[in-house]
C-alpha cells in the first residue's frame, strides 16, 4: 500500500500552539514514547479524531518540522525494530493515551524481553520499585494522620512491616480513630482511602518522605538538567550554544510548572484531615492534579537520559541531542530561538544541518548500533 | 575521611542518585583529599568512578598545578587501561610518575607560590593558563633538559630515571611530555584557533597558522615538528584527512608536508596497534566478538582510507603492509565472529525447560546474552565485509544462523504441544523467553521483518497453548 494520504507534513513550523504553559499544550504535544527504532527516538502519541492515535515524528533525519502519522498506518510508513512493532500494538490494544497508560505498555512490552534481557530486568524492577513507592506513600499518610492532633504522642510510628501483617494494621486502624471521628468514618473507611490516596500520588510521595519518588525526583533533576546546558553553553562556540540555552529555558519553565503542581499535591498531605474529610472531591482534585504533573514531566525521563549518555561520548554527540531535544519542544517557544534560526542563509546556521546517517526511512535500513543504544538508556535508572 | 576502596564501588553505583549540589562537594572534597599525599592514590581511583557524572554535572573543578604542567599535552592524552604507547599519544596513568620525578626538580618556593596563587580557583577561569603556565612551564622545561641530559649521560642514572617511570613506555611518554612543554606557548595559542575541537579539516587561516608556527620552530625542526604535529593532529577528527591534504609530494609548504607525512605515520601506527590487539583478543571470550566488530569497523575503514590515499598519490605508505593488516583484519573477523557462531546461537536456544535454580538461569541468561552479542556483532561486520571482501563468507554464515534460530524454537513450541495434557504455565513461560531471544537474533541478522514474522508465528502459537 502507498503512503498517499497517511503522512503529512506538518510544515516547518508544526501544528497550532495552544494556551501558553497550560495542560492542554502539554497535551497536544503527545506522549513521549521509548521506542528502539533510531528514527522514532523523538516520537510522540497522541489522540487523533475519535478514539484514534497518531505520531508526530519531530527532528526526522535532522531535518525540521513533524510529520503526523496514523498509529496503525506507522509500520507502513518506517522499518521498525520487533519491539516497536510490539509496543504499537500494545498502545492500540489499549487505547492508551496519557503519560500514565503509555508508561505501563512500555513497561508490559520492555518485561517481555524485546528490547534485552537487563531492559526487561529494569521494567521488572520499576514495577517492583513503583509498588515498593506506593507501599512508602501509603505508610507516611498513616503516620501523618496518626499524628494528627496527637503531635506529642510519643509510641513510634507505623512501619511498612507494620502494614504488612494483618494484626499490626489492625493497631494502625485503631489509632487512626481521631481523626475517623473528625471526618465521621469508621478506621477502616479512613485506612483504605489513605490506602487508595498512597496508590494515586505513589510517583510523588509526600514532602520529607526517606526516598524521593519518581515524578519528585524527575522534577529536580528538570532544573539540573538546565543548569549543565547553560554551562555547557558557555563553552559552546557553535550556534548549538543558543539551542542549548532555549532548550536550558525550557527545562527551567517545565520545572516551575511541575514544582507549582508538586506544591498543590502536598497541600492535599498537609491538610490532611480536611482532604479525608472532602475525599469526594479530593480524590478527583488529586486525580488530575496527579494527571497534570505526568503530562507536564512527558518526555523529560528520555531527554535526561539522552543527556546524560551523550555526556559519555563526544561533544558532536552532545550537539546532536541538543538539537533533537530542541526539535521536540514545543512550538510555542521557538520564540526565544536566536536570530536567523529560521533563516536558511543566516551565518549562525551555515553548514549547521547535520543528516543522521542509517536512519534513512526510505531505504528501511535500522542501525542497530543505534537501537542497542536506545535499549540502554532504557535499563538506567534516573 | 578517605573513602575505602569498597566505598568507591558504592559510589560507582550510586553516582547518579546524588543531586548536582551534593556532587559538586562529593568532587570538592575529593580533589582536596587528592593534595594529600596520603589521600592521592584513593581520591584518584574515586574520582575516576566519578568521571561519567562528571562529564554530565561538570561541577567546577578545582586548578592545581599538575593540571598547569599537563595543559601543553592535555590534547594528546589518551585513557587506556596501562601506559602502553601509542604514537603521539601520552597515556593519563602516566601523568603521576612522570610529575613526581620532574616536581623533584622544581623549586619548592615556585610550586609553594603558585599553589597560593590558585587558592580556590576553578579551571572556568579563563585567564589561568596565561597566568600560571609560563613560570611552571620554564621551571618544568628545565627539571626535564637536566633529568634528561643526566640519563643520556650516565647508563645508571638512565636506568633509574626508566625504573621511576615504570618502563620504557613510561620513559617514551617521559620524553613526548618534555618536547610538549618546549612548544608550551606556541600549543597555547595554536589551541585557539584550531577550535572547536575535533576540526573535520584544516581550513585556509588554520593551514596558515599552522605553518606558521612550524616555520617558527625551524632551527629546532628536528625535535620541535614532531611534537606540533602530534598536537595539531590529535585537535582532528581523523588524522587521515590532514595526511591526504598535506602528505603528497605536491605540497610545497615544508611545514604542513611534514604534518601530513606524521599523520599518515599516526594513522598507519594506529592502525597497526589496534590490528595488534584484535590480534591479541582471545577468541570465544564473550566480549571478543563484539570489540572485533566494533574496532573492525573502524580499522577497515582507515584501511580503505589508506588504500585509497596511497593509490590516488595523496601520500606514500606501502601497499604490501596495507594489504597485511587488511588479512590480519579478516582473520580477526573469522576467528572471533564467524567462527562457533552457529553453536553458540544454538547452544542458546536448544534448552527452553525452565531452569532448576536460579545460578542455571543466570548462566543461561548469560548465554543468550552472549548469543545477542555475537548476532549483533555479525551484522555489524556485515557492514564492512565488503571493504576487507568477506561478503560471501558473512552472508553464509548469516543465512545459517537465521535458519537454524527460527527452526529450533518452532520446534521447541510444537514440542511442548505434542506432550500429554496443558503444559504448566512456567514451561509456557520458559519457551516464550526462548522465543523472544530467537527473535532477536533473527532481528539482527536478518531484519525485522523476517523476525516480526517469526514473533507472530510464535506468539500465536504460545497463545494457542496457553489457551488449551
Amino acid at each position: 500500500m502507498g503512503l498517499d494520504g497517511v503522512v503529512r507534513s506538518t510544515g516547518a513550523d508544526g501544528g497550532g500552539s495552544g494556551s501558553a504553559g497550560g495542560l492542554v499544550q502539554y497535551q497536544s504535544e503527545g506522549v513521549a514514547v521509548d521506542f528502539t527504532t533510531p528514527i522514532l527516538a523523538n516520537a510522540r502519541i497522541r489522540p487523533s479524531d475519535g478514539d484514534k492515535l497518531e505520531v508526530i515524528l519531530s527532528d526526522l533525519g535532522g531535518g525540521r518540522g513533524h510529520y503526523v502519522i496514523p498509529l496503525r498506518h506507522l509500520e507502513k510508513a518506517v522499518t521498525m525494530t520487533v519491539h516497536d512493532h510490539t509496543l504499537c500494538e500494545e498502545v492500540l490494544h489499549r487505547n492508551a493515551s496519557s503519560p500514565d497508560d503509555i508508561r505501563r505498555a512500555i513497561l508490559t512490552v520492555a518485561k517481555m524481553g524485546l528490547a534485552g534481557q537487563k531492559a526487561a530486568k529494569h521494567a521488572r524492577q520499576t514495577i517492583d520499585d513503583e509498588q515498593n513507592e506506593r507501599m512508602l506513600t501509603t505508610v507516611c499518610l498513616v503516620r501523618l494522620a496518626i499524628t494528627y492532633g496527637d503531635a506529642g504522642a510519643v509510641r513510634a510510628p507505623p512501619t511498612l512491616n507494620d502494614l504488612a501483617t494483618d494484626i499490626a494494621r489492625g493497631q494502625v486502624k485503631v489509632e487512626l480513630a481521631k481523626v475517623a471521628r473528625t471526618a465521621r468514618l469508621s478506621t477502616d473507611a479512613v485506612y483504605n482511602l489513605l490506602e487508595e490516596w498512597g496508590g494515586i500520588i505513589a510517583s510523588v510521595g509526600v514532602p520529607d518522605m526517606p526516598i524521593e519518588c519518581r515524578l519528585r525526583r524527575l522534577g529536580r533533576q528538570v532544573f539540573e538538567l538546565a543548569s549543565q546546558l547553560r554551562q555547557w553553553a558557555d563553552e559552546e562556540i557553535s550556534h548549538v550554544g543558543d539551542r542549548a540555552r532555549a532548550v536550558a529555558d525550557h527545562a527551567v519553565r517545565v520545572g516551575r510548572d511541575a514544582e507549582k503542581r508538586l506544591a498543590a499535591l502536598d497541600t492535599f498531605t498537609d491538610t490532611i484531615v480536611e482532604t479525608v474529610c472532602r475525599w469526594k472531591e479530593s480524590n478527583l482534585e488529586i486525580r488530575a492534579a496527579m494527571d497534570a504533573l505526568a503530562w507536564t514531566l512527558n518526555g523529560w525521563e528520555g531527554n535526561l537520559r539522552r543527556w546524560r549518555e551523550a555526556a559519555q561520548i563526544s561533544r558532536e554527540e552532545q550537539q546532536r541531542v541538543v538539537s533533537a531535544i530542541l526539535a521536540t519542544r514545543p512550538i510555542r517557544a521557538d520564540a526565544a530561538q536566536f536570530d536567523g534560526a529560521n533563516d536558511p542563509a543566516h551565518p549562525a546556521r551555515k553548514g549547521s544541518r547535520k543528516v543522521q546517517a542509517y536512519q534513512d526511512w526510505k531505504t528501511g535500513q535500522i542501525d542497530y548500533d543505534a537501537v542497542r543504544r536506545l535499549e540502554a538508556l532504557r535499563e538506567q535508572a534516573l | 575521611m578517605i573513602p575505602a576502596f569498597g566505598e568507591i564501588a558504592a559510589i560507582r553505583e550510586r553516582l547518579f542518585d546524588l543531586s548536582d549540589e551534593q556532587f559538586a562537594k562529593l568532587v570538592g572534597f575529593m580533589e582536596r583529599t587528592r593534595d594529600l599525599s596520603t589521600g592521592r592514590s584513593v581520591s584518584n581511583e574515586a574520582l575516576d568512578a566519578m568521571r561519567p557524572r562528571l562529564r554530565v554535572s561538570r561541577p567546577p573543578r578545582r586548578l592545581n598545578v599538575e593540571r598547569i604542567f599537563c595543559r601543553p599535552f592535555e590534547d594528546v592524552l589518551h585513557s587506556g587501561p596501562d601506559q602502553s604507547w601509542r604514537a603521539g599519544r601520552i597515556a593519563r596513568a602516566a601523568i603521576e610518575p612522570c610529575w613526581a620525578v620532574v616536581s623533584q626538580r622544581i623549586a619548592p618556593s615556585l610550586l609553594a607560590e603558585i599553589r597560593r596563587d590558585i587558592g580556590e580557583l576553578t579551571v572556568a577561569d579563563l585567564n589561568w593558563p596565561l597566568r600560571f603556565g609560563p613560570p611552571l612551564w620554564t621551571a618544568a622545561r628545565a627539571a626535564f633538559d637536566a633529568i634528561l641530559g643526566e640519563a643520556d649521560a650516565d647508563r645508571a642514572a638512565h636506568a633509574a630515571l626508566v625504573g621511576s617511570l615504570g618502563g620504557a613506555a613510561g620513559e617514551a611518554s617521559f620524553r613526548l611530555m618534555a618536547r610538549m612543554l618546549a612548544i608550551a606557548e606556541i600549543v597555547e595559542e595554536l589551541r585557539y584557533i584550531l577550535s572547536p575541537k575535533p576540526l573535520a579539516a584544516l581550513d585556509i587561516s588554520h593551514a596558515a597558522a599552522v605553518s606558521g608556527q612550524f616555520k617558527a620552530l625551524a632551527a629546532a625542526k628536528a625535535t620541535l615538528w614532531e611534537p606540533l604535529a602530534y598536537f595539531v593532529i590529535a585537535r582532528m577528527a581523523e588524522p587521515i584527512a590532514l595526511a591526504r591534504a598535506y602528505g603528497g609530494a605536491a605540497c610545497a609548504d615544508a611545514g604542513l608536508h611534514f604534518l601530513g607525512v606524521t599523520a599518515s605515520k599516526v594513522t598507519i601506527a594506529d592502525l597497526g596497534a589496534t590490528l595488534g590487539e584484535l590480534d591479541a583478543v582471545v577468541a570465544g571470550t564473550p566480549d571478543a566478538a563484539a570489540a572485533v566488530a566494533s574496532r573492525g569497523e573502524i580499522a577497515a575503514d582507515q584501511i580503505a582510507k589508506l588504500r585509497e590515499g596511497v593509490r590516488e598519490r595523496k601520500f606514500t605508505a606501502s601497499m604490501a603492509e596495507i594489504d597485511r593488516m587488511q588479512q590480519g583484519l579478516r582473520d580477526a573477523v573469522s576467528r572471533n565472529v564467524l567462527e562457533g557462531t552457529g553453536s553458540l546461537i544454538a547452544g542458546s536456544l536448544e534448552t527452553a525447560a525452565p531452569a532448576d535454580d536460579a545460578a542455571g538461569e543466570a548462566a543461561r541468561d548469560a548465554l543468550r546474552q552472549t548469543a545477542e552479542a555475537r548476532a549483533h556483532a555479525l551484522w555489524k561486520c556485515a557492514r564492512f565485509a565488503g571493504k576487507i571482501g568477506m561478503d560471501r563468507e558473512l552472508a553464509q554464515t548469516v543465512k545459517s544462523v537465521e535458519d537454524e534460530a527460527g527452526q529450533l524454537v518452532l520446534d521447541q513450541i510444537a514440542a511442548l504441544r505434542r506432550g500429554s495434557g496443558r503444559p504448566d504455565d512456567d514451561a509456557i513461560d520458559s519457551v516464550q523467553a526462548s522465543l523472544v531471544h530467537a527473535v532477536r537474533v533473527v532481528e539482527l541478522v536478518a531484519g525485522p521483518e523476517r523476525a516480526n514474522a517469526l514473533r507472530k508465528r510464535g506468539f500465536e502459537a504460545i497463545e494457542r497453548l496457553r489457551a488449551a
